[in-house]
C-alpha cells in the first residue's frame, strides 16, 4: 500500500472511530441518586427522582425531586424527563425506594427494565422498602446537611456494617429473586416524623413483600443467614427486677470472624423436612454494669443464659419466616440439589411452612474489653 | 518452500487456540444452560472429545497428503471439475463462517457498547482493518495473531472473577437434564470449536512433522475446551438457573455485575480485549477464503482476492436487518460446517483409499 493510502486510510479510520454516534457528554446529563417507586390509587406506577446538580453552584450541590407516573417504569422515567431539563442518568451508587404497597405485588416487573438496559448500573445500587410511601421520603430533599439520597444510602451501608441490614445490591438481588427455591430480604425503612428510620428486615415471598423482622430480631437473622459484616450488637436483660435499671442488662458484640454456622438439611423416609441450624457465636461484652465478669462461675452462667435466650429468639425468628412464607436460608436450594425428586413431587409454598427447624445458639464469652 | 511463508509449530498452536475462541464463548454458558442444565461442563467435555476425533480425521487426511492444502487435496482426490466445485463450496463456507463471526460481533458491539453507532461505521472498521492485514505473508498474519492470542489470559483472569460469587448448590442435580440432552448439549460446544479447520489450509505451511503438527493441533483444542469448562462452571454457578434463562450473553452479563473496587462496568474492560480476539478469528477465516481464491485462479499470492473477500463478508453483513435473518447466517454456517468438516474430509479419506490416491513422498 502506498504511503499516501495508508495516510487516507488512517484518516478514514480517525473519522469512523472517534465515535460521535455514542458520545454522552457530562455536561448534558442529569444524575439521578435517588429513585422511589409507588403505586397511586388508580394503579399506576408513580416514580420520584432526587436529581442532584453538582457542577452549576458554588455553595455545594443541590438537589430537585420530581414525579412522573406511567404505566412501566420506563414511561414514568420519561413523565419525569419532560418536566427537567437534560437527558436523566442514573448514579452507579444511588439507591431504589420501593413502596410497601408496591412490594405487595410481584416486584420482578418494576425492576426488569433495570436489568434489560444495559447502561443501568446495578452493581453497587441498593434497595429498600418503605414502610408507607417511598416518595414522600425523597421529597423531604436533605437531612441536615445531607442530600436525600447521598444520606439513605450511608444509612444502609452503615446498618449493613452493624447487621441491622441484609448485604444487598441489585445486582445480588437478582439470583434468589428468580430461583423457586430461594427467597430474599431487603432493608425496611419507615418515616418518623422528621426522621427516617429502621424499621428492620422486609421478607419477601417468592417475588412479594410478606412480612418483616423488628431491628432487634435483624443482627440474629443475619447471622442466622450466613451473611454477617463487621459487627453486629445485641441488648439482653438478663437479671430479674425493674426494666428500667440498666444494671439488668448486657450489651454484647458478636466477634465475627470466629462465627462458625453449620446448616443441615435432612430429609426422612416419610418425606418430613428436617433443618438443623447450629450456631457458635463468640462474643465480647461491651456493656455490663454488674460486673463480676472475673468470676468463671459467673461467665459460665451469662453463657448458658445468653445461648438458652438467643435460640429462643432465633426460633421466634424462624417462625416469623416461615410464617411469611419467605426461605431466605435457600432450604429449596438445598432440597432441589440433593433431593430433586422430593422437590418435584410437592408445592413447596405449601411444604415450607411444615419444615422443621431445630435452631441452636452457643453463646460464648471470650473478651470483655478493658475491664474485668 | 518459501522460507516467508511457513510458520512454526508454536505459531500453530496459538492460532488455532486463537481461532476457536470466538464470539461462541460469550453465549455459550446459555446456550449450554438451555439442553443441559447444570451438567453444562461435561457437556463441554464431551464436545471437546467429538472435536479430537475431527481433528483426529482431517488430520489422518492432510497426512496422506504432506504439502498439500485441502484445496489441493480436493482437486487431487475429485478431479479438475468436481474439484473445481468443491473449492469453491469451501471458501463459501470459509467466508460464511467468517461473516457469521463478524455479524454476531456486531450484535454485541451494538448491544452493550455501542447502541446508536450505525452498521456500517462498525463493519468499515473491521473493513479495513482486516484488508490490512490478511493482505500481508502468512508469518506476518501470524506473528501478529500471536500477538493478539496472549489476549485470552486478561480474558480469563476477568470472568475468573466471577468466583467471588458462585453457589455450588446451582449445579446440582448435575444430570437434571437426563442424558440425552447433555450429549446433545455437547454439539453446541462444538459449534463454539470451530475455527481449527484453519489447519485444513495452512497444514502444509507449518514446519514439523505431521504427527507434531496434530499435536500442536489437539493440544490447543484441549486448552480450549478447558477455558470453556471453566467459563461455563463460573456463569452456572454464579447465577440461578432461572437467571440464566433470561441472559444470551451471561459472560458479559457476569463482568457488568461484578464490581472491581470502584469501578462499575467491567464489561467495558472486557469486550475492547475480546473484540481484537474476534478480530483475529475473522481474519483467519478471510485468510483461508482468499488462498482458496488465489488457488482456483492460479495466482501466486492471495493478496489480489483479500479485498473482494472481506468487501463480500461485511456486504453480506449489512445486508439482513431482522434479527432472525442474522441469526439465520449464523445457523447456515454452523450446518455447513458439519458438512465441511465431518462428511467431506471422511469421504475424501475413504475416496483416497479406495482411489490410491496419495502425495508421493519426494
Amino acid at each position: 500500500m502506498s504511503k499516501r493510502g495508508i495516510a487516507l486510510g488512517i484518516l478514514v479510520l480517525l473519522m469512523v472511530i472517534t465515535g460521535c454516534w455514542d458520545q454522552d457528554s457530562l455536561k448534558d446529563a442529569r444524575l439521578a441518586n435517588a429513585s422511589a417507586y409507588d403505586i397511586t390509587s388508580e394503579g399506576e406506577i408513580k416514580q420520584t427522582l432526587e436529581i442532584v446538580d453538582d457542577f452549576e453552584s458554588q455553595q455545594g450541590s443541590v438537589n430537585e425531586v420530581h414525579s412522573g407516573t406511567g404505566r412501566s417504569v420506563r414511561q414514568s422515567t420519561d413523565r419525569i424527563r419532560a418536566k427537567v431539563t437534560g437527558d436523566i442518568r442514573f448514579f452507579k451508587y444511588g439507591m431504589i425506594l420501593y413502596g410497601k404497597k408496591l412490594a405487595q405485588n410481584d416486584i420482578y416487573p418494576y425492576l426488569d427494565v433495570l436489568y434489560r438496559e444495559p447502561d443501568y448500573p446495578t452493581s453497587h445500587v441498593k434497595i429498600a422498602i418503605v414502610d408507607g410511601d417511598a416518595g414522600e421520603l425523597l421529597h423531604q430533599k436533605r437531612v441536615g446537611s445531607i442530600l436525600i439520597g447521598e444520606f439513605i444510602t450511608k444509612k444502609i451501608k452503615s446498618l449493613e456494617e452493624l447487621c441491622i441490614f441484609p448485604e444487598m445490591t441489585l445486582e445480588t438481588l437478582l439470583p434468589p429473586m428468580l430461583d423457586p427455591g430461594q427467597d430474599f430480604t431487603l432493608p425496611y425503612l419507615y418515616k418518623d416524623g422528621e426522621e427516617i428510620d429502621a424499621r428492620g428486615i422486609a421478607l419477601f415471598h417468592g417475588q412479594r413483600f410478606s412480612g418483616s423482622l423488628n431491628t432487634e430480631q435483624a443482627p440474629l437473622y443475619i447471622i442466622m443467614s450466613g451473611k454477617w459484616n463487621k459487627a453486629a450488637r445485641f441488648v439482653k436483660k438478663i437479671h430479674p427486677g425493674p426494666s428500667n435499671n440498666p444494671r439488668n442488662y448486657v450489651t454484647y458484640e458478636a466477634n465475627t470472624e470466629q462465627i462458625k454456622r453449620k446448616l443441615a438439611v435432612k430429609v426422612a423416609d416419610d418425606g418430613q423436612i428436617d433443618v438443623n441450624l447450629h450456631i457458635e457465636l463468640p462474643v465480647t461484652i461491651v456493656e455490663y454494669a454488674m460486673n463480676h465478669l472475673q468470676e468463671k462461675e459467673t461467665i459460665d452462667r451469662l453463657n448458658r443464659k445468653l445461648s438458652d435466650d438467643m435460640t429462643q429468639d432465633a426460633e421466634q425468628i424462624i417462625k416469623t419466616l416461615q410464617q411469611s412464607g419467605c426461605d431466605s436460608f435457600g432450604i429449596g436450594r438445598h432440597l432441589i440439589a440433593h433431593y430433586p425428586d422430593l422437590w418435584k413431587s410437592f408445592d413447596w409454598n405449601k411444604q415450607y411452612g411444615q419444615v422443621r427447624f431445630h435452631p441452636e445458639v452457643k453463646v460464648k464469652i471470650v473478651g470483655s474489653g478493658v475491664l474485668n | 518452500m518459501n522460507k516467508e511463508t511457513t510458520i512454526t509449530r508454536g505459531q500453530l498452536f496459538l492460532l488455532i487456540m486463537k481461532f476457536e475462541i470466538g464470539v461462541d464463548i460469550l453465549s455459550l454458558p446459555y446456550r449450554i444452560h438451555l439442553l443441559s442444565k447444570g451438567g453444562g461442563w461435561i457437556s463441554v467435555f464431551l464436545g471437546g472429545f467429538l472435536i479430537q476425533l475431527i481433528i483426529l480425521l482431517c488430520w489422518l487426511l492432510m497426512r496422506r497428503f504432506p504439502s498439500s492444502s485441502i484445496y489441493q487435496i480436493v482437486t487431487l482426490i475429485a478431479g479438475k471439475w468436481i474439484g473445481k466445485i468443491l473449492i469453491i463450496a469451501y471458501v463459501g463456507y470459509f467466508l460464511l463462517m467468517g461473516t457469521s463471526v463478524l455479524v454476531n460481533a456486531y450484535g454485541v458491539i451494538n448491544r452493550w457498547m455501542l447502541q446508536d453507532t450505525p452498521r456500517w461505521a462498525i463493519l468499515a472498521l473491521f473493513l479495513f482493518s482486516s484488508i490490512y492485514l490478511v493482505r500481508q505473508k502468512l508469518r506476518i498474519i501470524a506473528r501478529v495473531l500471536v500477538l493478539i492470542s496472549f489476549l485470552v489470559l486478561p480474558m480469563m483472569v476477568l470472568i475468573s472473577y466471577g468466583i467471588k460469587e458462585i453457589n455450588l448448590l446451582y449445579l446440582l442435580p448435575m444430570t437434571e437434564a437426563g442424558w440425552p440432552n447433555i450429549i446433545s448439549g455437547s454439539t453446541e460446544t462444538l459449534m463454539a470449536m470451530f475455527g481449527f479447520e484453519f489447519f485444513l489450509v495452512v497444514f502444509p505451511m507449518v514446519e514439523g512433522s505431521s504427527g507434531g503438527k496434530l499435536k500442536s493441533v489437539a493440544l490447543a483444542s484441549a486448552v480450549v475446551v478447558m477455558l470453556y469448562a471453566f467459563t461455563v462452571f463460573i456463569c452456572s454457578t454464579a447465577f440461578s438457573p432461572q437467571q440464566l434463562d433470561l441472559m444470551p450473553e451471561p459472560v458479559i452479563y457476569l463482568l457488568r455485575s461484578i464490581p472491581l473496587g470502584t469501578m462499575d462496568r467491567a464489561d467495558f474492560l472486557f469486550l475492547p480485549i475480546w473484540l481484537i480476539s474476534i478480530f483475529g478469528a475473522i481474519c483467519g477465516y478471510y485468510y483461508t477464503a482468499s488462498y482458496g481464491i488465489s488457488y482456483l485462479f492460479k495466482q501466486k499470492h492471495h493478496k489480489k482476492a483479500v479485498p473482494y473477500v472481506v468487501l463480500a463478508s461485511c456486504v453480506i453483513a449489512y445486508l439482513p436487518h431482522q434479527k432472525e435473518n442474522l441469526e439465520l447466517i449464523s445457523t447456515i454456517a454452523n450446518r455447513s460446517a458439519y458438512f465441511f468438516l465431518m462428511i467431506l474430509p471422511l469421504l475424501l479419506l475413504v475416496l483416497s483409499y479406495i482411489l490410491k490416491r496419495k502425495e508421493k513422498m519426494i
